[in-house]
Parts: C-alpha cells; structure tokens; sequence
C-alpha cells in the first residue's frame, strides 16, 4: 500500500487530470456563449414518456403556454385605461422581450372569426339551432321577424340579404361567447370586474422564458410597467413562465452563493482558528476546489448542462469533501515534531477511504432512479468525493512535508464528551432516547410528492396570477385531456362527442369550462347534417318569410357542400391563441388536446378517462409526482439495502460487536433527523430519504475514525477531527434549511439534525476506550 | 402693424375659443334636456327602409325610458313583442310566450349595438364621444346631432346616425353604408307619472 501511494506517477496523473478538467472547464464556460447552467425545473424530470402523443402534446402545449406574457391593466376611470394601455403596447417592443404582441384588434383581427366561418354558414349552425330547425323550422320565421322589428338587434340589409334567417349572427355569438367574457372598446379587449375596467395584452416571448439572458431583460419591462404605473394612475398585472423562471433563477443563484460562501467562510474561520497557520487553509480550499471542479467538468461533459439544482446541493458538498482534509491535518496537528506525512496518510487512509467508499454506495444508488435531476446530482458528488479524496491520498503527503508549530487546542468540551461516553447509562440512555424519540416522530410522518414544492413561487406573483385568471375567467388550474383517432374527421367526431360530455359537466360544476378544436370546427358529417337542416328551412320556410318582410325577390337557396376543414381554420388568424391543441399527426393517426379550467371534481372526470382507452390525462407534475412517489418507495428499499450491505461490511471488518456499534450511530441520526422533519410540520419527500443516504455516508465517516483508532490518546483527535468536519457540514446544510424552495428547505433540516445526532453518537463506536477505561 | 397683427391673432384666438365654448355648452345643454327627467314615456313609430323590401317595414308602440333602470320597448304593431333593455341583459317576450333573456356577458356582439342604441337615446355623451364625431347643428327650432363613427366595426356598416329634438328627442334616424335607412320617431311623450307603475316595475325586474 505504501507503494503504491508514495508512488509519483499516482501525483502527476492526478496533477494532469486536474490540469485537463481546468482547460476542459475553461471551454465549458469562458468560451461559450451561455453557461452552461439549466434552470428549467422541468429538464430535471424523465422523459422517457412512453406514449410519443403524450411527449408531442406537453410539449406543444408547454411551448405554447410557456411563450405568453399576459398584461392585465385595471382602471376605474376607462379613457385612462384605453391611454395607458395604447402607451403601454406601443413601448412594449422596446423592452427586447417579445417578439410581438397583441392588444388593439384590427378591424381586419375582429372580422376574422366571421371572414372564416361566413362561406361555410350554411354548414354552421350550434346545437339551440340544430334543434330549432329540427322540430320547429317555423320558429326561425318568427325570430328573424322579431329581429328585424327589433331596434336594438342591429340587424341591416346587407345582412339579411347575405343571410335572410339571420343564423350566421346566432351561430358567430355563441362562438365568441363560449369561451371569454371580453368585448371590444375601441379595438381592445375589455372587460368589467367588481366596478373596475381591464384590458387585457398578450405578448409572445422572443425566446425560451429559461433563457437567462432573456430574464435579464426583464428589469427592461419593469421600469415600462412602473412608469406606465405612474403616468396614467392604472394598475397593471402580469403572468407567465418567465416571471416565475426568473424568480426560480434568481432564489436559485441567490441561494448558491449564499450556501457556497457561507459554508466556505465558515471552513476558513474553522481551519484558521484550530490550525492557525496558512498552510492547512491552503491545503483544504485546494481539496474542495478540485472536487468542484472535476465534479463540474464532468457532469457537463455527461449531460452537456448543469441543472442549477444540482449545483446548490453540490455546492453543500464542501462540506463533506473536507472531511478527508480535516482528517488528515489533525493527524499533522498532533504529531508535530514526530511528523511523517507519509506515514500519516497510511494511518488514516483505511478510515477515509472506507469513509469514501460508503458514501459512494450511497450516492450511486441514486444513479439508478431515471430522474435526469438525481441523476446529475448523485455523478456530481460521487466525482466531487472522489475529487477531493484524490487529491488528499495523493498530493497532501507531498504538500505538508513540514511539520505544524501549532499547539493542539484545547477544547475542554471534548474530553469532557468523550469522559461522558465511558459511563455505561449513557451508552445506552442518549441513544435509547434518541431512538424513542424518532419513534414518535414516525407517528407524524406525512409524505407528500408534490413535484410542485420543488419550485420557489413568490406570492406576490401568484397572486397576480390568480387576479387574473379570475378576471378572465380562465380558471385557476388548467388540465390536460389528450384524445386520439384514426383520422382528423374522426378526432373531430370524437371530440364532440367528449365535448358534449364535458358540457354536461360545466353544467354541474365539475368543471369551469373548457376549450377544444370541436368548438371551432364541426366534423364534417356535422357540416351535413347542418347543410342538409338549412337546406330544408329554406325550401319550408323561405315563402313564408318573404311574404312577411315583403322581399322584392324572391329567396333562393344557391349555397354548395364545402367542408370547412381543421386546416382552414389553422390558416386563419384566429387560431393563434388554441390552434396547437392540435397535434401534428403520428403515424398516420390524429390526436388533439382539450383544455380543463379549474376541475373541481378529478374525480368524475378520472373515471371517464380511464373507461376510454383513446383519453389520457396529461398532467406533467401529477404524472412526475406519482414518479417521485414510486421512487419515494424505491429509495426506501435501496436505502435499507445500503445500511444492510453496509452493515454487512462493518461486521466483516469489525466483528458482530463493533460492527454494529459502528452502524447504530448513522441509523438513529438517520431515524432522528426524519422525525425531526415531520415534527416540524414538513412533509417527507425523496428529497429527505437523500439526505438520509448522505447522513449515513458522513455519520459513518465518524464512527469508522473511532473504530479504526487504535490508541487511547487517538480519542481526542478523532473527535475533534470530527466535530471539525461535523461544524462545516451543519454550517452548509443549516444554510439549506434556509431554502426558499420548499424541498431544499426541508432536505436542509434532515440533514442538519441528522449530522447532530450522528457526530453526538459517534463515539458510541470507541468500543476499545470503554474495555479499557 | 405689429399691434394689427396681434389683434388679428386675439380675434382669431378668441373666435375659436369662442366657437369651441359654444359648441360645448351646447352639447351640454342637448344633454341635459336628454336627462332631465328621469321617467320618460311615449309613442314610437320605426320605418325600416331598405333595397331588399317592397314597402318599408313599419311598426309602433310605446316606450318607457327610466335614466336608472333602462329602456322598455312596446311594439304593439304589428305583432306585440315587448323588450326590457337594462344594463347588462335584454328580455324579449313575443306575445304571450316565456320570455326569452340574453345576458351582455353571454353575448357581448349583440349587447354592443343594444348598448350603443340605448346610449344615443339616453344621449350618453361620454359614451358616444369615444366611437363617433358628433357635429352639432339647428334645424328650424330643433337641434340636431349627426354622429359619423370613428372606428370599426361601426364605420363597416353605418354612414351615420342623426339625433334630432327640442326638449325630448324626436327623431332618430340611422343611415346605413348601402343607403338602407331605419328611422324611429317619437311622438307624444310625458314625463308624468314620474314614478314607475308595479307592472312597469315588475317589467324591469328579470
């Protein structure tokens, strides 16, 4: 062993490993465009969706929604609101954010819809009119009648010359009224909520909403809003993926340098006032920064980016890879003028490097979940751990030659502990406690996969959100029902048919309202049902009414069959805001979205999904919840394993006695630090069964340096290497607990406690002491 | 000569100011005749005239316009229909049948000329100004408003619509792009009873 460690080829292959990750990390970063950091919250989840209708449709429909910015301006006074508003989007484009927008309609945008439907309306009728010319085709005499009569309806002679029943008027109204409570003023889309007036602005993205040099551009719009603000007394309202992406941006980096220097501060100020000398900081801050690095080359090289949240949990990682320095400089600490850093390193490499290999089985048993996310986080530290110890085993012999003038401190409270630990009560009372406690905590254990927690969301900006889908009228939650057929007329067929059962449904309450390509395009068997329905009324119906209007010609009925189709309508302007609910076809077959607004009753709606074969749900964050609740079980089972495979090992190594000394340590921090979560209130996620692994990986490291010591005066040592190493870690997971994101907030906690109890029971395992004392 | 030019300009200046002061007093004034009185009843006579009749189409009735409430609309000629125009809804009833009622928030195209008929016969300035050019002139002792529209969609479909009256609005005539022409005058109307009957009343709760 020795040989093989002193060996120099060992020094300059890790010297030039180290060199080839600082000129790969250079290329990485300085000569690329954009770091190479992802922030989207959803690059961390699986893909591998099995259904490819599925994958296209969230993707389409993500890209589509992710894209808008809506505005909402608010005003009581209405001539201040139109002013601000046609301000507001003439300056909009200058903010370098969109690409366009839409706020004042055209006269050409507002006669869209009727310039669409207006050849086809003898083959566009809603289901009242179906139904009237069905049983009652008089009827529609007397309506016209009344309309025509009626001073309020508007009616002119161009029109009911083009359309003498009057049916294109019904059938255009119930289209634009089905699926918004807007109306036009002045070319704006206006609506009226609680006495106030609100126009509504939509605004198309330049970009992808994670791209951070977009976000930057945000400050742009911040100072339009506010002068806007100011200028015409309007309140004014946003919402859209950017907002929030920007806000998880900035928490998320906000957070990293608060964790990354807050812990390093704090290893510096730990190193300099026990070891007071440049020489150990130096020594340290060169085995963290080649752990970061590796760990960072690599995983870009691996995944092509790093998730910004494999980076704040990394950047904790400081705090575990400084264990082996730690142990390693009290060795030198103490020995003084007896120094061999030679024979340092062989006496604390079988602790460090079982140290190094536990935490490993842990971290790689993450590698298996089929999480991108968890997958880049457990390379990032396996390599950041190996980084760190490499650099300790092979260069530290060769960098510390000269030996400490420090005295060792003398910190009272360590004999004092170690003291405690030889009374046999203690032994068992503070573990037996400990365990007690967790037991109770268990009691309280409340899991919760909700993929949502992942994400920090301000409430500031939820709250606007939730202004405005209730002025809208869009509801607070959007879901996503996927339907499939063989062909478009088909699909169209079938999505009516699902529309009139979520029409039912609306009715009742258990849905808001919902939006779908059938609203806008009847399936062509439909068409002539409807051409055959119009046809009739003109031949009963058309003497009859010119007999009563006095027509100067006589009515003929000189419309032909021509279907309107899907893509007449995705040609048309108006389906810039819905017309990606329709899917590119797969293999021949067609598949379009429908969008739920706020489902009160998942319920009904789940059951008529799952008795359909050609329905699916798609909802991303239920499907990756349900994921995370599986792997949630998973890791339970792969964690016990690990204690297990563990376990086995120390008793290979250690004996029964020992063995098991070693383990309960970890195991009842393990237990402790759970509880301690869920007593606090906070749910369990797999978040927090990670931190489990990483508190058996360290708390293990503790017990292994007391089992391996093999003299009494070693004791001391030990454990001030340890409450050293202990000190960094809670320093950088207690700063996790300080997570806005809800999921690192709580990981934070489990670690933090779960540390605590494993460094308070780590000398549990000097099992030698106690023979002897 | 310096001194004559800047006469001139003040004659000029104050011609203008001059003209605009009594323009808007005058539009004020057509407006306050239109709502001074908050009850308002009478008779209507409503001539369609377009390319596509033999004859005009004519009808009559009575009409109640309450400021607060709204409108309500007796045609009794030549087959009853009555219509109650409130803020956000209209209630048609044909005869004896149910009658049928349409919700602004359902239907905002059909309420946007409903609102907009309602506004010129309330003579709702504030309203009008927005959408049209309102020019001001006298006819023999009448006033008279010609509202030419600004915007889309009503420059699509009218040329323009003329308000004319004395004390009560007497005429209203709209004047359709293709010549098509619907008049309805006015004709008998009071301002007392000045409180709502319990059938009129009733009327306008639905």
């Amino acid at each position: 062993m020795n040989n093989v460690l002193s060996n120099s080829k060992l020094v300059f292959f890790w010297l030039f490993f180290i060199l080839l990750a600082t000129v790969a990390l250079v290329r990485q970063t300085v000569l690329q465009a954009e770091l190479p950091i992802e922030t989207n919250i959803l690059a961390l989840l699986p893909e591998n969706q099995q259904d490819p209708f599925a994958q296209q449709a969230f993707e389409q429909v993500s890209n589509n929604v992710s894209n808008k910015v809506v505005f909402l301006l608010a005003s009581e006074d209405k001539t201040q609101l139109v002013a601000a508003a046609s301000d507001f989007s003439a300056k909009l484009l200058t903010t370098k954010l969109f690409s366009g927008f839409s706020a004042q309609l055209s006269a050409h945008e507002q006669q869209a819809w009727a310039k669409l439907y207006f050849p086809y309306r003898a083959q566009l009728l809603n289901d009242q009119q179906k139904e009237r010319l069905q049983l009652a085709p008089e009827k529609q005499v007397t309506k016209v009648l009344q309309q025509v009569y009626n001073p309020f309806s508007g009616v002119t002679g161009g029109e009911l010359e083009n359309d003498p029943f009057l049916l294109f008027r019904d059938y255009i109204s119930s289209q634009s009224g089905s699926s918004s409570n807007f109306s036009l003023y002045q070319g704006y889309l206006t609506t009226q909520y609680q006495g106030k007036h609100y126009i509504i602005i939509r605004a198309d993205l330049l970009g992808d909403p994670y791209d951070t040099k977009l976000q930057n551009r945000l400050s742009n719009l911040t100072q339009l809003e506010d002068s806007i603000k100011a200028e015409f007394h309007v309140k004014l309202l946003h919402t859209g993926t950017i907002f929030f992406a920007a806000y998880g941006t900035q928490s998320a980096k906000s957070e990293i340098s608060t964790i990354g220097v807050g812990s390093l501060i704090g290893v510096v100020i730990l190193l300099l006032s026990v070891y007071r000398s440049v020489l150990p900081l130096t020594l340290a801050l060169l085995s963290i920064s080649c752990g970061l690095l590796v760990a960072f080359v690599i995983t870009v090289a691996v995944f092509g980016k790093v998730h910004l949240f494999s980076l704040v949990f990394g950047a904790s990682l400081i705090g575990v890879s400084i264990d082996y320095a730690f142990h390693y400089l009290t060795e030198r600490l103490v020995a003084k003028d007896r120094w061999q850093p030679q024979l340092a390193l062989k006496h604390i490499f079988n602790a460090i490097t079982l140290g190094l290999l536990t935490s490993l089985i842990g971290y790689l048993g993450l590698l298996i979940a089929p999480f991108p996310g968890l997958q880049q986080l457990s390379l990032f530290s396996v390599v950041g751990l190996l980084g760190a110890y490499l650099t300790v085993v092979c260069w530290y012999p060769l960098l510390a030659k000269s030996a400490s003038k420090t005295a060792v401190p003398q910190l009272r409270f360590i004999s004092l502990w170690l003291k405690l630990w030889q009374k046999p009560k203690l032994r068992l009372l503070l573990p037996g406690l400990l365990l007690l406690f967790s037991f109770v905590g268990f009691y309280n254990v409340h899991f919760d996969d909700d993929i949502r927690q992942l994400q920090a969301l301000p409430s500031d900006l939820k709250a606007q959100d939730r202004q405005i889908k209730t002025v809208t009228g869009v509801g607070q939650s959007q879901q996503l029902l996927l339907v499939k057929a063989a062909s478009d007329e088909d699909l169209l067929v079938r999505l009516s048919e699902v529309g009139k059962q979520l029409t039912d449904w609306q009715k009742q309450g258990v849905l808001l309202n919902y939006q779908s390509i059938s609203q806008y395009v009847p399936s062509i068997k439909r068409q002539k049902e409807n051409f055959a329905l119009v046809k009739t009324l003109y031949q009963s119906q058309a003497e009859k009414l010119a007999a009563k209007l006095n027509f100067s010609e006589p009515l003929g009925f000189d419309l032909q069959f021509n279907p309107l189709l899907v893509d007449d309508y995705l040609a048309s302007t108006v389906s810039e805001p819905l017309g990606f609910l329709w899917l590119d076809k797969i293999n021949g077959k067609s598949s379009a979205v429908i969008l739920l607004n706020q489902v009160n009753d998942s319920g009904v709606i789940q059951a008529y999904i799952s008795s359909n074969d050609d329905l699916t749900y798609l909802d991303k964050a239920n499907e990756v919840s349900t994921i995370f609740g599986i792997y949630r079980v998973h890791i339970s089972k792969l964690l016990i394993s690990a204690y297990l495979l563990i376990g086995l090992l120390l008793i290979w190594r250690y004996g029964l006695k020992l063995g098991f000394l070693v383990i309960t340590p970890p195991v009842i921090a393990a237990c402790v630090g759970l509880a301690v979560t869920s007593v606090v209130g906070i749910p369990i996620t797999i978040f927090n069964l990670l931190a489990l692994i990483l508190i058996l990986g360290i708390g293990i490291d503790y017990t292994l340096f007391f089992a391996e010591q093999k003299e009494k005066v070693e004791a001391k040592n030990t454990l001030l290497a340890i409450t050293l190493s202990a000190i960094t870690t809670v320093l950088s997971f207690g700063l996790l607990a300080l997570s806005e994101t809800q999921a690192i907030h709580g990981f934070g906690i489990t670690v933090l406690t779960g540390i605590i109890v494993a460094w308070l029971l780590s000398p549990l395992a000097m099992i030698n002491q106690a023979v002897k004392g | 000569m310096l001194i004559k030019k800047k006469l001139v300009a003040l004659f000029v200046s104050l011609l203008f100011v001059f003209s605009v002061s009594t323009q808007a007093v005058a539009l004020a004034d057509v407006q306050q005749k239109l709502t001074a009185h908050s009850l308002l009843r009478g008779l209507f006579t409503q001539t369609k005239t377009m390319q596509m009749f033999n004859q005009p189409l004519v009808s009559h009735g009575n009409f109640l316009l309450e400021q607060n409430q709204g409108l309500l609309w007796q045609q009794v000629e030549p087959f009853p229909v009555s219509l109650v125009l409130v803020k956000e809804k209209l209630s048609q009833q044909f005869g004896e049948q149910a009658a049928e009622v349409i919700v602004a928030k359902d239907n905002p195209m059909v309420f946007y000329f409903s609102h907009l008929f309602l506004s010129l016969f309330k003579g709702d300035m504030d309203e009008l100004t927005d959408q049209f050019d309102i020019k001001l002139s006298e006819k023999g002792t009448n006033w008279l408003l010609l509202l030419t529209p600004k915007s889309a969609p009503l420059n699509k479909v009218f040329a323009n619509i003329s308000i004319e009256g004395s004390e009560f609005i007497d005429f209203l005539v709209l004047t359709e792009l293709s010549g098509d022409i619907s008049e309805i005058k006015f004709e008998q109307q009071q301002t007392t009873p000045n409180t709502l009957s319990e059938d009129e009343q009733r009327a306008f709760q639905f």
